[in-house]
C-alpha cells in the first residue's frame, strides 16, 4: 500500500517520464520536419471527366515487363520512379466529382501513355522554387506547388530558351558554374522532356485524323495495302482522278508521317523488346528515321507539283498529255526516294482480307512493333474493362519468351510482390504502435498490466525487425546481389541489424530501454529511407556501375562499414536517452546509469572493430581497382574519421579524461561524425565515391541535425560540469563537516 | 638549387620514341624526316603536323572531311581575295603524296589571315598547297604560306618533305600471329 | 646528477607513451582529414594531398582554408608528421611500455597491426610510383608516364629521322623556375638550354585566334603560353615553360615553347643536325611490353552506365621475350609482375575505329602488406573485446544468480 508521499513520488516520476518521452518525440519531429518541409501539400485539384481505370486492368498492367535503367522490371517500378522524380510523392491526389481520389503511379503512367489528353491536366510537375516559373511570366501562388502540363504549355518556348542558355553555360563553364536556380531549371526541363517522351507517339489526335484521313496506324498500313488495288480503280475513272488519288494518298501519308516524326523524335517510350537486340529500342527512334524520309520526299514532290500547277493551271483534255509528260518523272522520283517496297504476306489484319500479297515499305520488325503498340492502344481506349485487360494480356504473351534478364537477375512477379509487401512501411507502422504501447507501459510500471505490455512491445519490435530483414532479403534475391549496393540500401540494413542487436541485448537484461531505443532508431531511419527514395527519385534496384560490380567486396567491405555506422548510431541514440533522461531526472539510479554506459561502451567497441576492418578492406579493394590503397578520398576520409573518433573515445576513457557523462557526450558526437561520413561527403561533388546527388535542401537538413546534436552535447557538458561542481562542493562540505566534528570532539568539555 | 646544371642522365629508347606507335589519335599521319631549316611546333585543331620556317613561314599538314578538292582550293584562294578562279582539277600540277596522285597550286599576292581573331592583310605573300584524296571522303592537305621570298627559298624542302609524309598504319592484331610468337593464355591472379 | 638525467629521460618516455599524446595526435589528424576533405572541392584531390599530406619539411604547418578563400589562423602540423608522432607513440606506449598480460594481449596485437598500417602508408608515400599507360589497339608499349612528375627531354635525330637516346631533365630541377631561370649543359650536345617561366598549368594558344593578356608569355612561331586556372575536376596538370636554345657556336639563341599537351618534340637544328626538345611527364621504361589486342566496354542496355570494362593484352616480359602471354585485365582484377601492378583505369569508345584502353601501372613495395595488417588488427581487437565481453557476461550471470538467490 503506497503512502501519500510514495504516491506523489510515483506521480512525479510518471510526469518526468512523460516529459522525457515528449522530448524524444520532439527530437523526432524536428528531424522529421526537416524532411516534411520538402514535401509539398496543396489542396487536391478537381479533374473534370476523369474516369478511373478498372482495378483488374491496372493489376494486369503493373506486371508488364519493361526495360529501364539497364534492367527489366515491372511497369509499376518504372511508373513509380517517374512519379517520384516528377511529382515528388508516391501517389497523386485529385478530386473527381468532389470525391478524393489517389492515383497510383501505374494508373498515372497509363494515362500519360494512352490518354495523354487527360494526363496533361493532372498536377504532375512539382516545382520547388516558383521563381524559375516567374521568369517566364507565369502566375504562381506559392513557392512550392504542382503544375499540370497544360498549365506549362503556353510558356514552353520561353522555358526552352532559358534551358538552351543553361546548356551552353554548362558546355563552356561546366556544371559547377550554375546557380541554384539554374540547376533547378535544368532538372525541371529534363523532367518535362521526359514526360513528353513518355507519351505514345503513335496516338493520332483528332486534328491529325481530320487532316490526314487516317484514324490509326493500322489504317495507314491498310491503305498501303489497298493502294495497288485502288490505283487501278482510280485509273479507270480517268487520268485526272488518278492524279488526284495519288496526290491525295501522298499528302495524307506525308501529314501523318510528319506529325509522327516530330513526336517520335522525342519519344523514349520503350514497352516491348526489340527482336535480336539486348537493348530494347524506342520504336519512336526507329520510326523517326523512316518517317523523315517521307517528309523529305514529300517536300521535294510538293514543290515540283506546285511549280507544275503554276505552269499549267486547270487541267483539261488539251494540256493533259503535256502535263502528264512533266508529271510522271516527278511522281517517279518521289516513289524512288521512299524506302524500298517489300512484298510480304499479310499478317492478321482484320481490315483487309488474309493471305494477300502486300506492298509494305517498312521492315517487318518495325511494323510488328508498331502494330502491337497500336493494338494495345486500341484495347485500352475501348472503355470496356474486359477488352482492356485482354489487350494487355495479349501484349504480354506476345513477348513472354523474349524477356531475357541476362546477368543482372530479376523477377517480375517477385518484384510485384516486393512492391506490394511494403515491408519497410509495415516496419514503421509496427514500431509506432509499439511506441504507443511503450508509453502505456511506462505509465503502468510495476503492475501486472505493465509486465504484459512489456512482452507485447518486445513482440512488436521483433516483428518489425522481421519485416525489415525480410524486405532486405527479398530485394537482395531479386537483384541477385549483396544487400547493400546503393546509399538507399544502407538504411534498411542498418535498421535490421540494429534491431537484431538491440533485441539480443534486451533479451539478456530485460530492462525495456533497448526496446525504446529500437523504436526511436527504427522509426527515424526507416522514415528517412522513405523520404530519400522519393528525393533521390532513382530506381534503387538498378544494376551497379562496373567498379562496384563485385559481390565479394560488396559483402565484405560495404557490409562491415555499414555495421560500423549501425553500431555508432545505436550507441549515440542510447546516449541521447542517457543525457536527456538525466536532464529530466528520469534516469537517476546508479544501476541504470552504469547499465546504459556499459552498453554504449560495448557499442563503441563494436563500431571500432567493424569500422576499422571495413576501412582497411576498402583500401584493399581500392588497391585492386584503382592502384592505390589509400588516396585520402572524401569517402575514405569519412570512414577514417569514424575510426579516429572511436579510438579517441576509448583512449580518453582509458586515460581517465572522460568518465560517464563524457563518454555519452562523445558518443553523441560520434553520430555527427557518422552522418558526415554517411551523407555529407556524398554532397561534396568530388572524388571517386561521388554518388552524384546534390541538393542544397539536403545540406540544410544535415546542418539542422548537426545543430541539434551540438545542443544535446552542450546540455551534457553543462550537466557534467554542474555534476562535478556539486561533487566538489559536497566534498568540500564533507571536509568542513569532518573538520568541524573533529574540532567539536576536541572541544574541552 | 644551382643555377647551372650538367645533365648526364640519358634514358633508354622505348616505344615512346617510335613515331609509328600511336600516342594519340592524331598520330594517323606522320613524317619521320623533316628539312633541317624547319622547326616543328605545336599542332592545332586542324593541323596534324605543323612547322615554322624563316621568320613567318608556316607549313601545315591537315585533314579535311568536308568539301571536295575544288572547294578546298577555293577556300585557299579566298585568303588572297580571289574567288573560284580554279575550276578544273585536271589542269593543276600533279605531285605524289601518300603514294597517291595529288594536285598542287601556287598562289601569291595580298594574304589575309587572322591575328587575335581579327583579319589582318599581308603584302607580298605566297602559298604552295597540295591536296590529296585518301578515300572515304577524307582529304589530306599540305600547305606552306609565308612571305614570297621565304616560300621560294623553302620550295625544294617542301617538295622533298611531301615524300616523307606517311599514313601511320593501324596494326591489325592478327599481324602478331604472323610473327610466330608462342601465345600462352594466363589466368588472372598472376 | 645521474638521477636528474634519468628524470628527464623518463619524462620524455612518459610523454611519448602517454594517452594524452595519443588523443592529441588523433584529434589533430581528425581535424586535418576533415579540413582537407572540405577543401578538396576548391583545390582538387592533388592539391589537398600536396597541402595536407606532404612530407616536405617546408609544408610542415598547414593553414586550413574554409570555403576556398577564408584562411583559418590555426596552424596545424601536417598529417605526415602527426602520423609519425602517432607511430612513435604507439611504439613506445602501445607496444614497448604497455603491460604485457593476458588482459592486454589483444591491445598489443592490434597496436602492432595498426603500426604496421602506418608503416605501409610511409612506404607507399615515399616509394610507390604511379604512372599511366594509354594504349591503342595493335600497338605495343614498353613504357609508362609518371603522374605528377614533369620532365624535359632533349634528343638528337639521325639523318633518317630516328631519335637517339634523350637526355632527361627531372621534375625537381624545373618546378622552381616560375620566376627564375636555370641553365642546363650537355657534354655531347652543341648547345645549352635555359629554362624559364615554368607554369604548373597552362594552355598553348595560337596568335591567330587568341589575344594575349597580361600573364601571357611571349609569342614564338605563332604560339604563346597562357597560364590557366587549375580545374579540380579534371585533375590534370598541363605543365609548360619557355626554353632558350643557346648554341655553343655563337649563333643567336632561339626560343621554344614547351607544354605537356603538345605530345611530340619541338625541333630545331644546330651545326647541321636536327634536335628535338619536349616536356612529357617523366617516361618510365617498363621491364615488359604490352600490346593491346582488344578492349571491351559494355553498357547496361539502354543506358550510359558502364557494366563491364576489360582489355585483352599480349604481354611479353623483357627477360623472357620468346613467350608472349595473353591476359585479360578487368575492373577489380589487375595483373601483377615483379612488383608492378597493371590496372584497368580508363576506357573510351573506339575513335575512328581505333580501340583504346587506359591502364595505370603502379610500383609499390608495400602492395601486399595491408592484408596482413588487417588480419592482425582484426584479431587483436576481437581478442581484446571478446575477453571483456566474456568477463562482463560472466559478471552479469553471477549477479542475476545472486539476485535470484536473494529473492528465494
Amino acid at each position: 500500500m503506497l503512502t501519500r508521499k510514495g504516491k506523489l513520488k510515483l506521480m512525479n516520476k510518471k510526469i518526468r517520464i512523460l516529459g522525457f518521452v515528449l522530448t524524444m518525440l520532439v527530437i523526432l519531429a524536428v528531424a522529421g520536419k526537416g524532411i516534411r518541409s520538402l514535401m509539398v501539400s496543396e489542396p487536391p485539384r478537381e479533374i473534370t471527366g476523369y474516369q478511373q481505370w478498372n482495378t483488374e486492368v491496372v493489376e494486369e498492367m503493373r506486371s508488364l515487363p519493361v526495360q529501364d535503367g539497364g534492367r527489366i522490371k515491372p511497369f509499376q517500378s518504372l511508373a513509380r520512379r517517374y512519379m517520384y522524380a516528377m511529382h515528388g510523392d508516391r501517389g497523386m491526389k485529385i478530386l473527381v466529382n468532389g470525391e478524393r481520389v489517389k492515383l497510383t503511379p501505374t494508373e498515372w503512367m497509363m494515362d500519360v501513355i494512352f490518354r495523354p489528353g487527360i494526363a496533361d491536366d493532372l498536377p504532375v510537375f512539382r516545382v520547388d522554387n516558383s521563381a524559375i516559373l516567374e521568369q517566364v511570366d507565369m502566375e504562381v501562388k506559392t513557392l512550392r506547388d504542382r503544375y499540370s502540363f497544360n498549365q506549362l504549355k503556353p510558356h514552353f518556348v520561353k522555358l526552352q530558351e532559358m534551358f538552351d542558355d543553361v546548356k551552353s553555360q554548362i558546355d563552356s563553364r561546366g556544371k559547377a558554374s550554375l546557380s541554384n536556380e539554374q540547376e533547378q531549371l535544368y532538372s525541371f526541363m529534363q523532367l518535362l522532356q521526359g514526360y513528353v517522351g513518355l507519351r505514345n507517339p503513335f496516338f493520332i489526335d483528332e486534328k491529325t485524323q481530320e487532316q490526314s484521313g487516317y484514324t490509326s496506324m493500322k489504317d495507314f498500313y491498310a491503305s498501303n495495302q489497298s493502294y495497288v488495288e485502288n490505283l487501278g480503280v482510280a485509273q479507270e475513272a480517268g487520268v485526272v482522278s488518278l492524279i488526284e488519288f495519288m496526290d491525295g494518298k501522298i499528302i495524307s501519308d506525308a501529314i501523318l508521317m510528319n506529325v509522327i516524326n516530330r513526336r517520335a523524335s522525342y519519344s523514349n517510350l520503350v514497352l516491348n523488346p526489340t527482336a535480336g537486340e539486348r537493348a530494347w529500342s524506342s520504336i519512336g527512334k526507329r520510326f523517326e528515321e523512316v518517317s523523315s524520309v517521307y517528309g523529305d520526299a514529300f517536300s521535294g514532290y510538293s514543290q515540283q507539283v506546285i511549280a507544275l500547277k503554276e505552269k499549267y493551271g486547270a487541267l483539261n483534255t488539251d494540256n493533259l498529255s503535256d502535263y502528264f509528260k512533266d508529271y510522271v518523272p516527278v511522281y517517279k522520283s518521289y516513289m524512288d526516294s521512299l524506302p524500298p517496297v517489300q512484298k510480304m504476306k499479310a499478317p492478321e489484319f482484320d481490315v483487309v482480307g488474309n493471305e494477300k500479297v502486300v506492298l509494305e515499305r517498312f521492315s517487318e520488325g518495325l511494323i510488328n512493333e508498331v502494330e502491337e503498340l497500336e493494338r494495345l492502344q486500341l484495347a485500352l481506349s475501348s472503355e470496356e474493362a474486359g477488352k482492356q485487360q485482354a489487350g494487355i494480356i495479349a501484349f504480354k504473351e506476345k513477348y513472354a519468351d523474349q524477356i531475357d534478364f541476362g546477368d543482372e537477375g530479376g523477377s517480375i512477379s517477385g518484384e510485384i510482390i516486393l512492391n506490394k509487401m511494403n515491408y519497410f512501411n509495415y516496419g514503421i507502422a509496427i514500431l509506432l504502435f509499439a511506441g504507443v504501447m511503450m508509453i502505456a507501459m511506462c505509465l503502468s510500471v510495476g503492475t501486472m498490466f505493465g509486465r504484459i505490455l512489456y512482452w507485447v512491445v518486445f513482440g512488436l519490435v521483433s516483428m518489425a525487425c522481421l519485416f525489415t530483414v525480410a524486405g532486405i532479403v527479398h530485394r537482395s534475391w531479386i537483384m541477385d546481389r549483396s544487400p547493400i549496393g546503393t546509399l538507399y540500401d544502407t538504411m534498411p540494413f542498418i535498421v535490421g541489424t540494429g534491431l537484431i542487436l538491440l533485441l539480443l541485448i534486451e533479451w539478456i537484461h530485460k530492462r525495456g530501454v533497448m526496446l525504446a531505443v529500437g523504436i526511436v532508431f527504427g522509426v527515424a531511419i526507416l522514415f528517412l529511407a522513405k523520404s530519400f527514395e522519393i528525393m533521390d527519385a532513382s530506381d534503387t534496384m538498378d544494376p551497379l556501375v562496373a567498379v562496384l560490380k563485385s559481390n565479394y567486396w560488396l559483402s565484405t567491405h560495404v557490409v562491415m562499414i555499414t555495421l560500423g555506422y549501425m553500431g555508432g548510431i545505436v550507441a549515440a541514440i542510447i546516449s541521447h536517452f542517457y543525457l536527456i533522461g538525466r536532464v529530466f531526472g528520469v534516469i537517476d539510479d546508479k544501476e541504470t546509469k552504469r547499465y546504459l554506459t556499459t552498453i554504449v561502451y560495448g557499442m563503441i567497441a563494436f563500431t571500432l572493430l567493424f569500422s576499422l576492418v571495413g576501412t582497411i578492406l576498402g583500401g584493399i579493394w581500392a588497391a585492386d581497382s584503382w592502384g592505390r590503397f589509400w588516396g585520402w578520398d572524401p569517402k575514405e576520409n569519412g570512414a577514417l574519421l569514424i575510426v579516429i573518433w572511436m579510438l579517441v573515445i576509448l583512449h580518453s576513457r582509458l586515460g581517465g579524461y572522460i568518465r560517464e557523462v563524457g563518454l555519452h557526450v562523445c558518443s553523441v558526437f560520434g553520430f555527427v561524425v557518422i552522418v558526415f561520413s554517411w551523407w555529407h561527403v556524398n554532397f561534396l561533388g568530388i572524388g571517386l565515391h561521388n554518388y552524384g546527388f546534390t541538393s542544397a535542401d539536403a545540406m540544410g537538413s544535415i546542418w539542422n541535425f548537426y545543430y541539434m546534436e551540438f545542443l544535446i552535447m552542450f546540455a551534457g557538458i553543462v550537466m557534467a560540469i554542474i555534476g562535478t561542481v556539486k561533487k566538489n562542493n559536497s566534498k568540500i562540505d564533507k571536509q568542513v563537516t569532518a573538520i568541524a566534528e573533529k574540532s567539536a570532539l576536541n572541544q574541552p568539555l | 638549387m644551382p643555377k647551372e646544371v650538367e645533365i648526364t642522365e640519358q634514358r633508354e629508347l622505348t616505344q615512346y620514341d617510335d613515331p609509328t606507335v600511336y600516342k594519340s589519335i592524331y598520330d594517323v599521319v606522320i613524317a619521320k624526316k623533316q628539312p633541317l631549316d624547319w622547326r616543328r611546333v605545336s599542332g592545332t585543331e586542324f593541323r596534324l603536323l605543323n612547322y615554322a620556317a624563316g621568320e613567318s613561314t608556316e607549313i601545315a599538314v591537315g585533314r579535311v572531311g568536308a568539301g571536295g578538292l575544288l572547294a578546298n582550293f577555293n577556300r585557299w584562294e579566298r585568303e588572297y581575295g580571289t574567288e573560284d578562279v580554279i575550276t578544273d582539277i585536271s589542269g593543276l600540277k600533279k605531285v605524289m603524296l601518300l603514294e597517291r596522285e595529288a594536285s598542287m597550286i601556287q598562289l601569291n599576292g595580298e594574304f589575309q589571315k587572322k591575328l587575335g581573331g581579327m583579319p589582318v592583310k599581308y603584302q607580298g605573300w605566297a602559298t604552295t598547297g597540295v591536296i590529296c584524296d585518301v578515300g572515304g571522303g577524307v582529304l589530306v592537305t599540305v600547305k606552306m604560306m609565308g612571305p614570297e621570298e621565304e616560300v621560294a627559298a623553302q620550295h625544294e624542302n617542301f617538295m622533298e618533305f611531301l615524300k616523307n609524309i606517311k599514313i601511320n598504319p593501324m596494326q591489325e592484331p592478327s599481324e602478331r600471329s604472323k610473327k610466330g610468337l608462342k601465345i600462352e593464355e594466363v589466368k588472372s591472379g598472376y | 646528477m645521474a638521477k636528474k638525467n634519468k628524470n628527464v629521460g623518463m619524462l620524455i618516455l612518459d610523454f611519448f607513451s602517454s594517452y594524452l599524446l595519443c588523443i592529441a595526435c588523433l584529434v589533430i589528424l581528425g581535424l586535418l582529414v576533415w579540413f582537407s576533405t572540405l577543401e578538396m572541392k576548391f583545390i582538387g584531390l592533388s592539391g589537398a594531398l600536396d597541402k595536407y599530406y606532404s612530407s616536405d619539411l617546408d609544408k610542415f604547418f598547414v593553414l586550413p582554408t574554409i570555403n576556398g578563400d577564408k584562411v583559418l589562423p590555426l596552424p596545424l602540423p601536417g598529417a605526415y608528421w602527426v602520423c609519425a608522432v602517432l607511430f612513435l607513440n604507439m611504439l613506445v606506449g602501445g607496444l614497448i611500455r604497455i603491460r604485457k598480460s593476458w588482459r592486454n594481449i589483444g591491445a598489443v596485437i592490434s597496436h602492432f597491426g595498426i603500426a604496421g598500417l602506418l608503416v605501409v602508408g610511409f612506404v607507399d608515400h615515399h616509394e610507390s610510383i604511379h604512372s599511366k599507360m594509354e594504349t591503342f589497339q595493335g600497338n605495343t608499349y614498353d613504357y609508362t608516364t609518371k603522374f605528377d612528375f614533369t620532365s624535359i627531354e632533349v634528343s638528337e635525330f639521325t639523318a633518317e629521322g630516328d631519335k637517339k637516346k634523350p637526355y632527361v631533365i627531372k621534375h625537381d630541377m624545373i618546378v622552381d623556375l616560375e620566376d627564375g631561370m636555370r641553365r642546363f649543359k650537355f657534354q655531347d650536345l652543341p648547345f645549352d638550354l635555359e629554362v624559364r617561366n615554368f607554369r604548373e598549368h597552362a594552355v598553348v594558344r595560337d596568335v591567330a585566334n587568341y589575344v594575349k593578356s597580361q600573364e601571357s608569355g611571349e609569342s614564338v612561331d605563332g604560339f604563346f603560353l597562357q597560364p590557366a586556372k587549375f580545374d579540380a575536376s579534371q585533375d590534370y596538370y598541363n605543365y609548360g615553360c619557355y626554353v632558350q636554345v643557346k648554341p655553343k657556336n655563337g649563333e643567336p639563341p632561339r626560343q621554344i615553347i614547351l607544354c605537356r599537351s603538345m605530345g611530340f618534340p619541338q625541333t630545331f637544328s644546330v651545326d647541321g643536325k636536327l634536335y628535338g626538345v619536349e616536356m612529357p611527364n617523366e617516361i618510365w621504361p617498363m621491364p615488359f611490353s604490352v600490346e593491346l589486342i582488344n578492349s571491351v566496354g559494355e553498357h547496361y542496355p539502354g543506358t550510359n552506365r558502364p557494366s563491364k570494362f576489360q582489355s585483352t593484352i599480349a604481354w611479353t616480359g623483357k627477360d623472357d621475350d620468346s613467350v608472349e602471354k595473353l591476359k585479360t585485365i578487368k575492373m577489380n582484377e589487375p595483373m601483377r609482375y615483379e612488383g608492378f601492378t597493371l590496372y584497368q583505369a580508363n576506357w573510351s569508345e573506339p575513335i575512328n575505329g581505333l580501340e583504346f584502353s587506359g591502364f595505370e601501372v603502379v610500383n609499390n613495395p608495400a602492395d601486399q602488406w595491408p592484408k596482413a595488417c588487417m588480419w592482425i588488427s582484426a584479431a587483436g581487437l576481437l581478442i581484446h573485446f571478446a575477453l571483456r565481453l566474456f568477463k562482463y557476461l560472466v559478471r552479469e550471470t553471477k549477479k542475476q544468480n545472486a539476485n535470484q538467490e536473494g529473492e528465494a
